[in-house]
């Protein structure tokens, strides 16, 4: 079932890195499905593991490119994963956000603890991915290392290598630009 | 906040970060900063120095909630806790919840968000296995989809022990053994009755409850699973149990009720023994039963490797086990000693490959027979209101369904497995059957179904007469019969269309309409059905301007009907667009597939069917709006979106490869178009459709290319076929397809020199166009340009001219004044210049086409050719050197586009030569 996605997705890569923006934009399409599911499939299969979008992101490029795909395809693949997990993510937490305001007839008997706890998550996690919005407007490599290394799971050695800079300057970036996402979140 | 940049704190960040925290205060304190700024950098030093990741957490705190929302509500069911978790997914314990009275389910959320097309499948499927009836079953209840679109299936919750548990500690002797058996056997036979196979028979799916009843679980949820499409999904390998599953399954060939015989083999010898098989070297739960030869073969011939060696049912499987309890000879004996025959039986293996074929296609008749039951259901219901009439129906519409599957399982693939079977011969069987029945409105039910299965599979003949039947003074008793009917008229209509008889088609749609009318007034949907079909029958008629006119009044009412189904919407907006496409109106297709699109994309993801099929509308209204390069672009995407989310082949894609030959053509790109077209063809053969007007439209589109590309032989075959294909289908002369086809042909034989004869059909053409269209029709003008266009091939200004004069005329009354077809004009009367001397007026009219050509977005091949033609008027002025200029651009076009014999080119290439 694989052989077909990989090769598609295969040249939807290819396509993208020789200049189709179309072709990325089919490909965070297709992605973005595929993370969903694995998310939710992955879960299901092992209730009680912790899953972070780290691995979400890495089953997502096995399941779609193979486990031996060239680094330079796989570079491509992390930055689509990497947004595609963030915009998944994003999208649920407003789906819930606005199913509890919208008050959606079958929402109602949920537990409210549970409720109001994952919608104070729900609204932060919110709050981080227009904080990593803006911060990409000013600061767009920075904002790309943290969607690299939070969303897309890379690390620094691997995301050194796909924004082209030393390893130090990720570290650095990378501290600087958690703690201002962090610094976004409290009041 | 705003103001606040990460640049301006950046270096007080990397300098601050490294101290003690007790000590960040007096340095923040003297930075000249403004108060946020100076805020933030504390919370960012604080953040920095925290032992934990918040932003980790925060991110896996929300993938965790990605999983539905379960501990709550599934549909009307509160979920109580967890009875354990599988390879397929969760299964929960749930009560339903709506007060009325308490009744416990058992819940299965099933793994993986499904994509639109299985979600729609796993629906229909649920509801043929909801139809799965029987005291061995745990039946299936409900289903539905949570929020985040998770499926989850309501199953009648069983309270019992495992099958093997129960095995070892309560049913210690061969005969109780055999007995739970039995009752399994009996459950399967149920299922493949009903055309369902499990699947995924294992001692985990068999429960024994309290009372000593045996309940199979989880009936063809393996199947549910499956996101494979339609075609694969007889072969998928994704959800079976190694120990347990047939070696057809584990190698991925295809899958039928002879697996599910194989895989209770395996659980017999289980039950009996403790293994599975010899390699199955665990632990036993209890001491193996001895077992006969008589025995041994039984389970021998259960799990043979070859499907069509087992036992072609459950019920022989369980006739034999009784005549082995009885102490009779089994038969199975017969077949152990039978071995050396199988040499001989693998010679005849396209016996197999046939039946195997008949079992994918009859997968299709699933839902057929499910509308059947749904029709029962419905028909319950409405007894419940409607007491006397209804249940009449109901157990008519049963009655029916009995009668259906009877037929089917008579002929079913695991008893066909020896010899060949079609879906035809099926039907044909069917049918035969029927003509044995005296219960006549049953029989014209059945006529009736029928018509619509033979229908699907191209027989349009024999639908006809069966509909025709199935119908006559038939009428309606309450609402639900009289939509059924409306539906039936409908498909009635179409035959009749295809028949050729227009005026009969759309006497249908009336009566359909009417029965709409008449129980459903005031239901918008209704309405837009009738509205449909309606217009549909002026179409088939040829009348599409009247179709057009309806179909706009469904679109209005549509507008105003928000909960219209998303798939009749796109359906109408799709022939709207397609028929304001064809009649010219390129524009006001565009505005109706845009605000088609516009719906659609709203409710449903760009990979969604309807969503192509308004791609695939928005390509052809710009190809009419004068854009082929954007139709050939979107055109592409959809065959892209197509072949990815859907499959490749099928009707859809023999459509949209057709759209992208004509669009090819369309930019003057002949040989790539005819292409296009064959690959076209091979998906409508695929496709196993064999209509005539399509048929005869595909020779047609093909002769056309092949016409432009120059193959003049070629084409007239192709045209000749088009018309033999319409006549054998009594298709009339006046019919759209046929004068179309009739026109292309006309123009080759014009072409190919045949001037007699292109001369009296286009006259013919041009009488019919008179009556039916008018004079002041595009189709009355065309034909007209047509004649003049003979005229100058045959070099023959006197009748030429007047013609051409009145094309011209008719065209100025239809098109703008930089058409293309005005330069053509120019190229005509050029040409009639020509025969007369007239070089000069022929040079003038031959420099104003070319400029012309050059100024518009025009074909290259057209401008090629203006500039040949004009390079033939230089070369008999003697001006050699711009007919050389002009031929050097225009033969390279030329031979890129089209075949040596091509007329404009044969004619470039002599003066080139010259």
């Amino acid at each position: 079932m694989n052989t077909a996605g990989e090769h598609d997705v295969t040249r939807l890569i290819a396509a993208w890195r020789s200049g189709d923006s179309t072709a990325r934009e089919a490909l965070v399409e297709r992605v973005y499905a595929n993370v969903r599911a694995i998310a939710a499939q992955s879960l299901r299969q092992m209730p009680c593991a912790t899953l972070s979008a780290t691995d979400i992101a890495h089953e997502a490029l096995i399941r779609l490119l193979g486990a031996d795909a060239e680094w330079e395809n796989r570079r491509h693949f992390f930055h689509v994963a990497a947004q595609a997990t963030r915009q998944v993510l994003v999208d649920a937490a407003r789906r819930r956000l606005s199913a509890k305001r919208g008050g959606a007839a079958e929402r109602v008997e949920l537990d409210e603890a549970h409720a109001v706890a994952s919608q104070d998550s729900d609204a932060d996690l919110i709050r981080v991915d227009r904080a990593l919005q803006d911060l990409g407007a000013t600061d767009a490599r920075r904002a790309q290392t943290i969607e690299l290394v939070y969303f897309g799971g890379l690390s620094r050695q691997e995301v050194a290598a796909a924004l082209e800079v030393s390893e130090g300057t990720v570290d650095r970036d990378l501290r600087l630009a958690r703690a201002w996402l962090r610094s976004a979140l409290d009041p | 906040m705003n103001a606040v940049f990460l640049s301006d704190l950046e270096a007080h960040f990397e300098r601050l970060r490294v101290l003690p925290p007790a000590q960040w205060q007096a340095p923040l304190d003297a930075l000249a900063l403004d108060e946020p700024s100076r805020a933030r950098l504390q919370r960012m030093l604080a953040a920095d120095a925290a032992p934990d990741d918040a932003l980790q957490d925060l991110l896996i705190a929300s993938a965790e909630r990605l999983h539905a929302g379960h501990g709550d509500l599934l549909g009307p069911y509160r979920v109580l806790g967890e009875l354990g978790a599988g390879g397929m997914g969760t299964v929960f314990l749930a009560e339903r919840a709506d007060g009325n009275f308490t009744r416990r389910v058992a819940i299965k959320l099933l793994r993986g968000f499904p994509t639109l097309d299985s979600a729609r499948r796993l629906r229909q499927e649920r509801r043929i296995l909801a139809g799965l009836d029987h005291p061995n079953i745990a039946r299936l209840l409900d289903g539905g989809e949570t929020a985040q679109g998770q499926p989850w299936l309501a199953i009648e919750l069983v309270i019992g022990e495992p099958l093997l548990d129960h095995v070892a500690h309560r049913a210690p002797s061969m005969r109780e053994r055999l007995a739970l058996f039995e009752a399994m056997l009996d459950a399967v036979a149920h299922a493949h009755q009903h055309l369902v196979v499990h699947r995924d028979i294992k001692p985990a799916n068999v429960l024994v409850t309290a009372d000593g009843t045996v309940k199979l679980l989880d009936f063809g949820i393996a199947r549910l699973l499956d996101t494979t499409t339609d075609a694969q999904r007889e072969t998928s390998t994704r959800v079976f149990s190694r120990g347990y599953a047939s070696p057809e399954q584990q190698d991925g060939r295809a899958i039928t009720t002879a697996s599910d015989i194989y895989s209770l083999g395996v659980l017999l010898r289980e039950m009996l023994t403790g293994r599975r098989d010899a390699s199955d070297l665990r632990d036993t739960l209890f001491a193996a039963l001895p077992l006969d030869a008589d025995l041994a073969g039984i389970l021998a011939r259960a799990t043979d490797p070859e499907p069509r060696q087992r036992y072609a049912g459950a019920v022989e499987f369980r006739d034999d086990l009784l005549r082995y309890r009885e102490g009779r000879p089994v038969r199975a004996a017969r077949w152990t000693r039978s071995y050396p025959l199988r040499k001989f039986v693998g010679r005849h293996r396209y016996a197999f490959a046939t039946a195997l074929l008949a079992l994918v296609v009859l997968a299709g008749f699933v839902w057929r027979l499910d509308r059947e039951r749904s029709r029962a259901l419905v028909a319950e219901v409405a007894a419940q209101n409607a007491l006397r009439t209804s249940e009449h129906d109901a157990a008519r519409a049963r009655a029916s369904l009995d009668f259906l599957s009877d037929a089917f399982a008579a002929a079913s693939p695991a008893q066909a497995l020896r010899r060949e079977v079609s879906v035809l011969s099926l039907l044909d069987a069917a049918r035969a059957k029927l003509a044995a029945r005296n219960d006549h409105s049953l029989v014209q039910t059945m006529q009736r179904l029928l018509a619509h299965l033979y229908s699907e599979l191209g027989q349009a003949g024999v639908a006809h007469d069966l509909m025709r039947d199935g119908l006559a003074g038939v009428t309606p008793g309450d609402r639900a019969e009289a939509l059924r009917l409306a539906d039936d008229y409908d498909e009635y209509g179409s035959l009749l269309g295809l028949k050729g008889d227009g005026a009969g088609a759309l006497a249908a749609a009336r009566q359909a309409g009417d029965w709409r009318a008449r129980y459903a007034a005031g239901d918008p949907i209704e309405q837009v059905r009738s509205l449909r079909a309606l217009a549909l029958g002026h179409h088939r008629n040829g009348e599409d301007e009247k179709a057009i006119v309806l179909l706009r009044d469904a679109m209005a009412s549509a507008r105003a009907t928000p909960a219209l189904p998303l798939d009749l919407f796109a359906d109408v907006a799709q022939t709207l667009a397609a028929l304001l496409a064809t009649s010219g109106d390129g524009a006001g297709a565009r505005v109706i597939a845009d605000e088609g699109l516009a719906r659609v994309d709203a409710q449903r993801s760009h990979e969604s069917p309807e969503h192509v099929m308004l791609l695939r509308a928005k390509a052809n209204a710009l190809g009419a709006d004068g854009d082929p390069a954007a139709a050939e672009k979107l055109l592409r995407e959809a065959i892209a979106l197509q072949d990815r989310v859907v499959a490749s082949g099928g009707a859809r894609m023999m459509e949209l490869t057709n759209d992208l030959a004509l669009m090819l053509n369309d930019l003057g790109r002949y040989r790539e178009a005819a292409d296009v077209l064959r690959q076209s063809d091979g998906y409508m053969s695929g496709a196993g459709l064999d209509g005539a007007t399509d048929r005869a439209l595909s020779h047609g589109n093909l002769g056309g290319v092949l016409e432009n590309a120059g193959d003049y032989a070629a084409a007239m075959s192709e045209f000749h076929q088009a018309v033999d294909i319409l006549d054998a289908s009594n298709i009339g002369a006046d019919h759209q397809v046929r004068r179309r086809i009739e026109r292309a042909q006309a123009r080759t034989l014009g072409l190919a020199g045949e001037h007699a004869k292109a001369l009296q059909r286009l006259a013919d053409l041009q009488a019919r166009a008179l009556r039916i269209d008018g004079e002041a029709s595009g189709e009355y003008a065309m034909l007209t340009w047509q004649l003049a266009v003979l005229a100058r091939n045959m070099h023959r200004p006197d009748r030429g001219l007047p013609l051409l004069a009145e094309a011209e005329r008719r065209w100025h009354a239809l098109a703008p004044q930089d058409h293309p077809i005005f330069l053509h004009v120019r190229r005509a009367r050029a040409a009639f210049a020509l025969d007369r001397g007239e070089l000069a007026l022929a040079e003038q009219e031959l420099r104003a086409a070319v400029a012309g050509f050059e100024s518009s977005a025009a074909q290259p091949v057209d401008l090629a050719i203006a500039r040949s033609e004009l390079a033939a008027v230089c070369l008999r002025q003697g001006h050699r050197a711009e007919a050389r200029r002009l031929l050097a651009r225009a033969l390279p076009v030329l031979r890129h586009a089209v075949l040596p014999t091509e007329i404009s080119r044969a004619a470039a290439e002599r003066i080139a030569a010259a």
